[in-house]
């Protein structure tokens, strides 16, 4: 029964209200000066127009209702205006309020989707060494759930309190003008009020904590039965865990009663002091009515004013805790626009005209952590054409390699030479256009078939990618699928097998008409056709390229121009198959392990 | 009225619950009609020239002292209601797992966890809403009208029949309106979901976007998606500005007709000013409920769809099991077993026959794929066999109830499943109360205790994503020692040693050995230095047995086995 629920603790992040932050979000917003100004106008005259009715009920009270002196025609005319005046006060009301809302949430998405994308193009910008130092689950939430929070800050926050203010200092200016003594009654209970909405804030703030991480416990615990519902019932803990899962579920319920207790304490609170501000009001303001200082209309007018000014009073501090989670959201997103990439494009790139595909590693060491390398003193060079096979364990350097090959980190100590240029000094962009990759865990994008294959490149010609399909004999299968060429790829790819995902890859690397290939072989296991398939497409592929390749197949080694044997990040052994072999060294051992199979495999079937 | 069904079934189950709320409700609105009437009286009487400040207290003094009533009754009102509709969701949210855990594998691999989860959570807040606000709303709804509008008719009842027509409008349009609302608002969550997924995708794949140098066209396709965001979410905003409006339309009306009417009914001396007052609050309590009522159809409407979900899953029948008698391990015989996970799907095992003698150990060796897996599973019955294929005993374990048959059977499986619970609990995941002394000799003959020590909280180290990360090797170990503390008299080890490192393996090995002693076993293992010493070795390929024999017979058939063990001889050399 370990489960603490601190564990669940979400941490409630918190920070005032910072102006450097809020310049730079508030630099977001007056992009759009006329939306900003359209909603507050409109806010202006919506809140006004709201305040507008208790004023002409009064006027109707006063004037001719409870105004027998004048003529009884007259009377009924002065209402039939007023009639007609309320009748323009609610439409300038409707239309104003409906126009403001739209604004506002126009204005509101607008920024929203500016940040979104300002944050998703700058990480696009970041290094690799930044995505594996932070998860994919911090990052997501950057560009959702921090963007929303500043948005809510914007449409919620901001902007509901200016209209808040206007309706507060236009409903206490009207009751000012009429009688100040009567007004400062009016307002009487409002400290006791405000005090008890900081008492609530602050419990139910703190139980709404409590509450979602008990609900956090639950979900999980749930989830994760659900997900090892086979161990449960091997274990046979299904009453057990029910037992549990109530025990959690009476202990949210319990909390959940908890909190129903402050609102319901609350709320009715709330109502007792309105009535103790109209009760008040009535009592004075009744006596100064009968000595003749106030009206009868005035007196009603007061009623609805007090109401009106109530709401915003109450909703104060909720617009506070809406501003600091904003700060905080804010902080973590300018955050990620103020990372910079590490690995960076010198001041002045040279240029990378038509690359001839010299590869050259001159001894080179790497570290993905100072003082821990991966790679020591490596050299080795392939020539235009040329295909090198790297051959070693996992762990052994093979990836770190390929890394430093496409520029995603950057050397420690050495050179790594594309046609005589150090990588350091042409632009990244421009380097990878060169080099085509093809992972062993081919990743696929939910899309088209052809989009995978451009790489969503949309301005990508058909005929360019069917052709890229057909060079490495995907084209067959694809064609086979409901939808050919534009059939659906679900989430990863997962309906494809691991020889078909090998095979889009390879059009996709075919369309890129790169100079350069970096080829990480598949190890799983596929089926002979598919097989054939992929070492005729890998032929055609690398034919007039440089290659290097992870070399885990036999054919792929002996047609290796040089293979290149790592173990702990040093080169070991370095030449052709035949010496290697006839060198009786660790490629000898290795290669009897490591391909016998391959070898093996398809004499058997 | 099928909705109606399903509902009136629920709702059946807390009669006292129900009562309670419609007795506050009524306490509560009835109060409510005095405040009106008293601040109506006070103002005439101020008009009349009456200027007693003592009378003016008596007023004020009254109309505080209902609102506390009213206030306290309201307090009474919310906590039957809320805890009302917290113990719905309670309740449904237990029978959902009881349920689940009665549901066998083949109903698991068919759906998605996170299916089940938005069941659990958004579908039964969606009942538990109905039910809380829902049916309270609807029976405030009712005790207002019944209350407010004869007194309304009273007052004026040709200015009634002007004012209150538009409401039952108002209920029906706020229906729409909410519908539409939270139509509208699910696509924009739909819509949020895939641009998650898509910054998802985009974060890691990230290697390969860099690789393509491809970042422009991410961020195009990115900027396509949060614009399709951006455009749903005005959609939404253009339904919801429409409400406010629409409600201060027919508010408002009222007050129009009232202030001409009503104003001229005063100016003729028909109507006191009290009653002017008394009439424009009775009308603005009268049109709340009205809104109120349109999202009470709504959340009917959402409750049932949401109920009908549910039912899917509570309503599905308990999977058949065996009659109930307490069963005896035995001989383990495969007569002849062919299976397939389904219409149409290739047999994942083919005429598999072979006796396992009690007490003895038995390995399955073959390719991922080979149906080795499968064997096991049908053996505990997570899957069903055809009868007549599986025996324990001499009896097919069709006959022998799951929880029974599972006694008898300790099982460590491949992934390597922990719950985020202490290492206590998960060790002792089998025993009713956990026996610290017992969990921690398993965790000693898996080869566990060592990791153990280095945990900051020792056996109480909580582990999983909450807690300690463990290696894929102490993870499968911690799923070997909970097996061992379940000391059944059959063992089966699902690969169970894929990740843990080669020293240790022997260690654990041997242990398993000793572990072993007197109990049958079943062993699938890659590696064949732990199974040479098994009793029998069964070899699958496809789903049938290519092979079966002691390590020795196997290596003199030259066989699969013998090629399997001289590769793993020579990787032994490397390492």
């Amino acid at each position: 029964m370990g489960l603490t629920h601190t564990a669940f603790m979400e941490e409630d992040v918190k920070k005032g209200f910072d102006p450097r932050l809020a310049r730079r979000f508030f630099a977001y917003v007056l992009r759009y000066k006329g939306l900003l100004w359209s909603a507050t106008i409109l806010l202006f005259f919506f809140r006004i127009s709201a305040i507008a009715a208790p004023w002409i009920t009064k006027v109707a009270v006063d004037r001719y209702m409870n105004h027998p002196e004048l003529p009884l025609d007259e009377r009924l005319a002065g209402i039939h205006w007023l009639v007609l005046a309320f009748l323009g006060v609610m439409f300038v009301k409707i239309v104003t309020n409906y126009a403001e809302t739209l604004t506002t949430q126009m204005l509101g998405q607008r920024v929203m989707h500016d940040m979104r994308m300002s944050v998703f193009r700058h990480l696009q910008t970041l290094s690799l060494s930044f995505f594996s130092r932070n998860p994919v689950g911090r990052l997501m939430t950057r560009v959702t759930s921090d963007v929303s929070a500043l948005n809510e800050m914007l449409t919620s926050g901001v902007v509901a309190l200016a209209g808040d203010l206007v309706t507060l200092l236009a409903a206490i200016g009207i009751m000012l003008h009429y009688d100040w003594r009567l007004t400062l009654v009016s307002f009487a209970v409002v400290p006791p009020m405000m005090l008890g909405t900081r008492i609530f804030r602050r419990v139910s703030r703190q139980i709404y904590r409590i509450t979602r991480a008990k609900i956090a416990r639950l979900a999980a615990y749930l989830s994760e039965n659900l997900a090892g519902m086979k161990v449960v019932q091997l274990f046979r803990r299904e009453r057990e865990n029910s037992r549990r899962f109530g025990e959690y579920g009476r202990d949210l319920y319990n909390t959940h009663l908890r909190a129903t207790l402050y609102s319901a304490i609350f709320f009715p609170f709330v109502d007792v002091m309105r009535a103790t501000a109209v009760a008040l009001i009535f009592w004075y303001g009744g006596y100064r009515t009968h000595q003749g200082h106030v009206t009868l209309g005035t007196l009603i007018a007061f009623i609805s004013l007090v109401e009106l000014s109530f709401q915003p009073l109450r909703e104060l501090a909720e617009k506070y805790n809406i501003l600091q989670s904003a700060m905080a959201a804010a902080e973590k997103i300018f955050g990620i626009l103020d990372e910079k990439p590490e690995v960076l494009d010198a001041a002045q790139t040279e240029a990378l005209p038509d690359v001839k595909g010299d590869v050259s590693f001159e001894s080179v060491s790497f570290a993905y952590d100072a003082g821990n390398d991966v790679l020591h003193d490596i050299s080795f060079r392939a020539k235009p054409g040329e295909m090198v096979a790297l051959v070693g364990p996992t762990g052994s350097g093979k990836t770190s390699i390929v890394n430093l090959l496409c520029r995603f980190w950057d050397v420690r100590q050495g050179s790594v030479l594309v046609d005589g240029h150090d990588v350091r000094k042409v632009a990244q962009r421009d380097l990878r256009k060169r080099i085509a990759i093809v992972l062993q865990d081919v990743f696929l994008f939910t899309g088209t078939v052809a989009e995978n294959i451009a790489m969503g490149d949309r301005t990508m010609p058909r005929e360019r990618i069917e052709a890229a399909a057909r060079a490495v004999h995907a084209d067959g299968f694809i064609r086979s699928l409901p939808g050919g060429y534009d059939a659906r790829v679900s989430e990863r790819g997962s309906t494809f097998s691991a020889g078909q995902r090998q095979l889009i890859a390879f059009a996709r690397a075919m369309a890129a008409d790169p100079r350069i290939i970096i080829l990480d072989e598949a190890t799983s296991n596929i089926d002979t056709e598919t097989e054939i398939l992929i070492q005729d497409a890998m032929r055609t592929l690398l034919a007039g390229r440089t290659s290097v390749v992870i070399a885990h197949r036999l054919s792929t080694i002996h047609r290796a121009d040089r293979i290149v044997v790592l173990h702990h990040g040093k080169i070991v052994e370095q030449g052709k198959h035949a010496d290697l072999v006839a060198a009786k060294g660790m490629y000898a051992r290795l290669h009897e392990l490591q391909f016998e199979e391959a070898e093996a495999a398809p004499a058997a079937k | 009225m099928k909705g109606y069904s399903l509902f009136s079934k629920r709702l059946g189950r807390y009669k006292a619950y129900v009562l309670g709320v419609v007795a506050s409700i009524v306490i509560v609105d009835l109060i409510g009609l005095l405040p009106p009437w008293v601040l109506g009286d006070g103002i005439d009487y101020v008009r009349k020239g009456g200027g007693d400040v003592r009378t003016f207290g008596l007023f004020a003094f009254c109309f505080v002292a209902i609102e506390v009533c009213r206030a306290c009754m309201r307090f009474t009102w919310r906590r039957i209601a809320w805890d009302f509709s917290r113990k719905v969701e309670l309740d449904l949210r237990n029978e959902f797992f009881a349920k689940s855990v009665k549901l066998p594998p083949a109903f698991f691999d068919g759906t998605t966890i996170g299916d089940l989860m938005s069941r659990a959570t958004s579908d039964i807040d969606q009942v538990r809403m109905f039910f809380g606000m829902g049916l309270l709303t609807l029976f405030d709804t009712t005790t207002i009208v019944v209350t407010t509008l004869p007194i309304l008719i009273w007052l004026n009842p040709r200015l009634t029949l002007y004012t209150t027509l538009p409401l039952p409008f108002l209920a029906v349009i706020c229906w729409r309106i909410f519908i539409e609302t939270h139509r509208r608002s699910r696509a924009v969550q739909e819509q949020m979901g895939d641009v998650t997924a898509r910054v998802v995708e985009n974060l890691n794949g990230i290697r390969v976007v860099k690789a393509y140098a491809t970042e422009e066209i991410e961020i195009e396709r990115f900027e396509d998606l949060s614009n399709v965001q951006v455009s749903l979410s005005l959609r939404l905003a253009r339904i919801q500005a429409v409400f406010f409006p629409v409600f201060t339309i027919v508010l408002e009306t009222g007050t129009l007709l009232v202030l001409w009417i009503g104003g001229s009914s005063v100016v003729r001396g028909d109507l006191t000013v009290g009653d002017f007052v008394r009439y424009t609050l009775y009308l603005g309590w009268l049109t709340g409920p009205m809104v109120g009522l349109g999202w009470t159809l709504s959340l009917y409407q959402r409750g049932i769809a949401s109920i009908e979900r549910l039912n899917e899953i509570l309503l599905r029948p308990d999977p058949v099991d065996g009659a109930s008698a307490p069963a005896a391990t035995g001989d383990i015989e495969f007569r002849d077993l062919t299976f397939c996970f389904g219409e149409g799907r290739p047999n994942a095992l083919e005429h598999v026959s072979f006796t396992v003698r009690a007490g003895t150990k038995v390995a399955i060796v073959g390719r991922t794929g080979s149906g080795k897996t499968t064997l096991v599973q049908l053996l505990t019955r997570l899957y069903d066999a055809p009868r007549g294929s599986i025996f324990l005993g001499g009896r097919d374990v069709r006959d022998i109830p799951a929880a029974e048959l599972r006694k008898l059977v300790a099982f460590v499986p491949q992934d390597g499943f922990l719950f985020s619970d202490t290492l206590a609990e998960n060790i002792g995941f089998s025993m009713e109360t956990v026996d610290r002394a017992a969990v921690e000799a398993a965790a000693k003959a898996a080869c566990l205790e060592e990791a153990i020590t280095t945990f900051p909280e020792g056996y109480d180290q909580i582990v999983g994503e909450r807690g300690v990360t463990l290696s894929g090797g102490q993870k499968q170990r911690a799923c070997l020692a909970r097996a061992f503390a379940a000391d059944a008299p059959i063992l089966i080890l699902d690969d169970a040693f894929s990740s843990v490192d080669a020293e240790t393996e022997d260690k654990v090995v041997a242990n398993v050995r000793e572990q072993g002693k007197g109990r049958t076993v079943f062993v699938i293992s890659h590696r064949l230095s732990s199974i040479m010493d098994a009793d029998q070795i069964v070899v699958l390929d496809k789903g049938k047995v290519v092979a079966t024999g002691s390590h020795e017979e196997l290596l003199k058939k030259a066989g699969v086995y013998a090629d399997l063990w001289r590769k793993q001889q020579l990787q032994e050399s490397l390492r």
